[in-house]
């Protein structure tokens, strides 16, 4: 999803209590460099990785403020084999979440990445290392990744996968849509969220996401520190998901075109997301896009369902509305979604589809999926596994999301709630795992920890 | 009674195990098929039934001034069913042969030859439920079968029947119910 | 037996790790038996009886996932000298208990207290997280569990249930509607219905 559309004005940033100079930068407040390389590596030689990691480390990009942005960032994520291998002591390890342990691939099942997403098709699913580099643009990402890659690597780690991606200037995402708008607002990190970035107050207004919702060492919504490993992997630290997305447009422009939806292809198409293209949500604008609203940072995503609960405006199963539920019925006003939200920080690769083309044009697209959270299980799992994969949580039954779902079933339904209700099936499968991996992202302290381990 | 919800019926029994044979016996349970294929599916009147093993008391922490500790394992079975508890030990005595390998680990346990010593048995290991609630009191399986297959006709039909006239779609209704 | 009472005889063989034997296909039996302080156990054992006519079913059952539960209190176990009297709470529901518990911790805290909170350190909600750590640690996880409706969450079930009553209805008011009443009767009751489809 795109960090936001550029015609939005950013979020306003202030001083922050938050360590951010050991907190590696993106987590917090996006970049806004659209571009973006993700290189998986491997570790050949332990000595020589470390003694890489200690070269790289003062290029690293922290989450202190800037006052000019930046051209180009870099960051460092590990996996759980990439821990192991750097020779970490037993405990340290086994101190980490089994999620994190087990890996992306190895929980396909309880993921719903089965069939055509099963990691037998992944381009990447084993790793130990991931760096992702941004940039402004291609030519200065092309730039910045061969001085990455041009380090003497002296043999200590070898690229396994390299994915490019490139957000739209549009900030619309590869169906067409303003996905993405939604982030968490955090506490006592400086960026100021939108209304509605945060949680539901349960008095009709906002309320910041504790920081300890996505970063270990500060405490989260149940009032603690989330559980975390052991030093020094227990603060300023977070864990991540990364996933490649395949996107299959055309099917998309298929669906809508095929479908005898009464409201017509673009209606269908916003109650599949959520959203009209332009961003405006359905909760505030059913019937038609609403450039005052989109184009208002205090309204974009000011929006909640108590006043909709059956999803006239909204259906409950389109797309945003899963992912995340606010005081949707059944989450008890925002208490039982309120500890499931992530920051989402991907960027999409591959040219965008020609409008409304019904037809393959050959061109490998989609998005690359990168979310933060303290807990994997918790947080992403929950959504990915429960609330996409499923329809249970939202009285759908079986049902998948829309966009997003694991579709394959000739019966995958997707209700519209309306007078009457309307039912699209079957649902296509329009998105497909290719590749992925469960990561760490030490702090600044806790890579150069890492650094000299050998 | 608080046995009874509705027409449900929550049986909740201990028994003694034999000395030594914990072990096989959480074993034994832990191999028993599940799903369609658990041999309590035989038994068409059962939502749920659970069989596990208490062999020792959790200890709460320091606050807890007295330790209880076991001197033997106990088999925990619980049935939730709907209809009369008599009528469910029948069922469960002519249609469970396993029962005689879970309860033969058991003390006095009588074998299910006799229907009222087995009977009697089972009643004598039950602790009565003190309280027991469910959102669907006075469904049993066989309707929740039956109203799960007749809403996935009507869906089907739903979905099929979009864009039809008013005609064709009381043709269609006809022909499907 | 207390502690005091097994001096010299044989150490207990340490508990066995056994897990999963709760859990088949959507539905997780959360089953806990815990200690009751002795001055509480005629207050929970009448707050038993009085429950089933007081909102205390509401707040459990608004939850829609939980299929049935049952609380007992156990006094005694066959040739054993308990110094405690023991709460056996037994809970079939679908989904993770984690999640579970979080609606408990967030939502009734003060019913999770009531019933449960005259235990022996027992975490009282909220916070969340250490009743999940109290809870894993009583947690009963071995043996074998059955469901006959194990693919079907409470809420589909519901909705069947919901659904199939109004569809006999329209069924029967239907039979003798002309083609247009008929279309217009049809997308009534799928207006009506249509949170249950």
């Amino acid at each position: 999803m795109p960090s936001y559309p550029l015609d939005l004005p950013r979020r306003e940033v202030t001083a922050s209590a938050i360590e951010l100079s050991d907190i590696q930068g993106g987590v917090l407040r996006a970049y806004t460099m659209p571009a973006a390389a993700y290189l998986f590596l491997r570790i050949k030689d332990v000595a020589k990785a470390c003694r890489l990691l200690e070269r790289t480390l003062p290029k690293v990009m922290t989450a202190e403020p800037w006052t000019t942005p930046p051209t180009t960032a870099m960051n460092v994520a590990l996996t759980y084999s990439g821990l192991a291998r750097l020779g970490l002591p037993d405990d340290v390890l086994a101190s980490f979440p089994e999620a994190f342990r087990e890996g992306m691939a190895a929980r396909a099942e309880h993921l719903g990445d089965r069939g055509p997403s099963s990691p037998d098709t992944w381009d990447v699913r084993d790793a130990d290392v991931l760096v992702t580099v941004y940039a402004t643009d291609s030519a200065g990402l092309d730039a910045a990744l061969a001085e990455v890659m041009s380090q003497d690597l002296e043999d200590g780690v070898e690229p396994v996968y390299l994915q490019l991606a490139l957000d739209r200037p549009s900030g619309q995402d590869q169906f067409g849509s303003a996905d993405g708008l939604s982030q968490p607002a955090l506490t006592g990190t400086g960026v100021e969220g939108r209304p509605g970035d945060g949680l539901p107050d349960g008095r009709g207004g906002w309320r910041d996401v504790a920081v300890g919702e996505v970063l270990l060492g500060y405490p989260d919504e149940d009032g603690s520190l989330p559980a975390a490993p052991l030093r020094p992997f227990d603060r300023n630290g977070t864990f991540v998901v990364v996933r490649k997305l395949h996107t299959d447009v055309a099917a998309f422009n298929r669906l809508l075109v095929a479908e005898d939806y009464p409201g017509g292809p673009e209606l269908l198409a916003a109650k599949i997301l959520g959203r009209w293209p332009d961003g405006t949500p359905l909760a505030l604008s059913p019937e038609r896009p609403d450039p005052a609203i989109a184009g208002d940072p205090s309204r974009v995503n000011n929006f909640s369902y108590g006043e909709d609960p059956q999803g006239l405006r909204c259906p409950v199963g389109s797309h945003v509305r899963r992912v995340n539920p606010r005081d949707s019925e059944g989450f008890f006003s925002g208490r039982l979604s309120n500890r499931h939200r992530i920051v989402r920080r991907g960027r999409a690769y591959g040219a965008p589809m020609e409008p409304g083309r019904t037809d393959d044009d050959g061109v490998e697209r989609g998005l690359v999926f990168v979310s933060f959270q303290a807990d994997i299980w918790r947080q992403f799992e929950t959504i990915q596994s429960l609330w996409i994969e499923d329809g249970n949580p939202f009285c759908l039954g079986a049902d998948k999301d829309p966009l997003v779902g694991g579709n394959d079933a000739p019966r995958s339904t997707m209700k519209i709630p309306g007078r009457p209700p309307y039912f699209v099936r079957p649902v296509p499968r329009l998105v497909t795992t290719r590749g992925g991996a469960y990561l760490y992202q030490p702090s600044m302290g806790a890579l150069a920890y890492l650094a000299s381990l050998a | 009674m608080s046995n009874r919800t509705g027409t449900a019926y929550a049986l909740t029994t201990f028994a003694r195990v034999q000395r030594h044979r914990e072990d096989e016996l959480e074993d034994y349970l832990a191999a028993l098929p599940r799903g369609s294929a658990s041999p309590l599916a035989r038994i068409g009147v059962l939502h749920l039934s659970r069989l596990h093993l208490v062999r020792e008391l959790v200890f709460q922490g320091p606050n807890q001034r007295h330790r209880d500790l076991l001197r033997h394992g106990h088999l925990v079975f619980t049935a939730t069913f709907n209809g009369e508890p008599g009528d469910f030990l029948e069922n469960l005595r002519t249609s469970v042969p396993e029962c005689d390998e879970w309860w033969g680990r058991c003390v006095g346990y009588p074998g299910r030859d006799d229907r009222g010593a087995f009977a009697a048995w089972v009643r004598s290991l039950q602790v009565d439920t003190s309280l027991f609630q469910s959102p669907i009191p006075t469904t049993t399986v066989e309707e929740v079968r039956e109203v799960t297959a007749l809403r996935e006709r009507v869906i089907d039909f739903a979905v099929a029947a979009q864009g039809l006239d008013a005609a064709s779609l009381q043709a269609r209704f006809r022909e499907s119910f | 037996m207390t502690e005091a009472g097994l001096a010299g005889r044989p150490v207990p063989r340490p508990r066995r790790v056994v897990t999963g034997g709760n859990t088949t296909g959507r539905m997780t039996a959360l089953t806990l038996f815990t200690p009751i302080r002795a001055p509480w156990v005629r207050l929970l054992r009448a707050a038993f009886r009085v429950a089933p006519h007081l909102p205390i079913r509401t707040h459990i059952i608004q939850f829609n996932f939980i299929k049935f539960v049952r609380w007992t209190v156990v006094d005694s176990l066959d040739d054993e000298q308990l110094r405690y009297s023991y709460l056996f709470f037994e809970s079939n529901f679908d989904g993770p208990w984690q999640h579970y518990i979080d609606a408990f911790a967030y939502v009734i805290p003060r019913d999770i207290r009531a019933v449960w909170g005259r235990g022996i350190d027992f975490p009282y909600p909220p916070p969340a997280e250490p009743l999940k750590a109290w809870i894993a640690r009583n947690s009963l996880e071995g043996g074998t569990y059955y469901c006959a409706h194990e693919e079907l969450s409470t809420r589909q079930i519901q909705s069947a249930i919901a659904v199939s009553e109004a569809f006999h209805v329209f069924e029967a008011e239907a039979a003798t509607m002309s083609a247009d009443q008929f279309a217009a009767a049809w997308e009534q009751f799928l207006s009506d219905q249509q949170a249950h489809l």
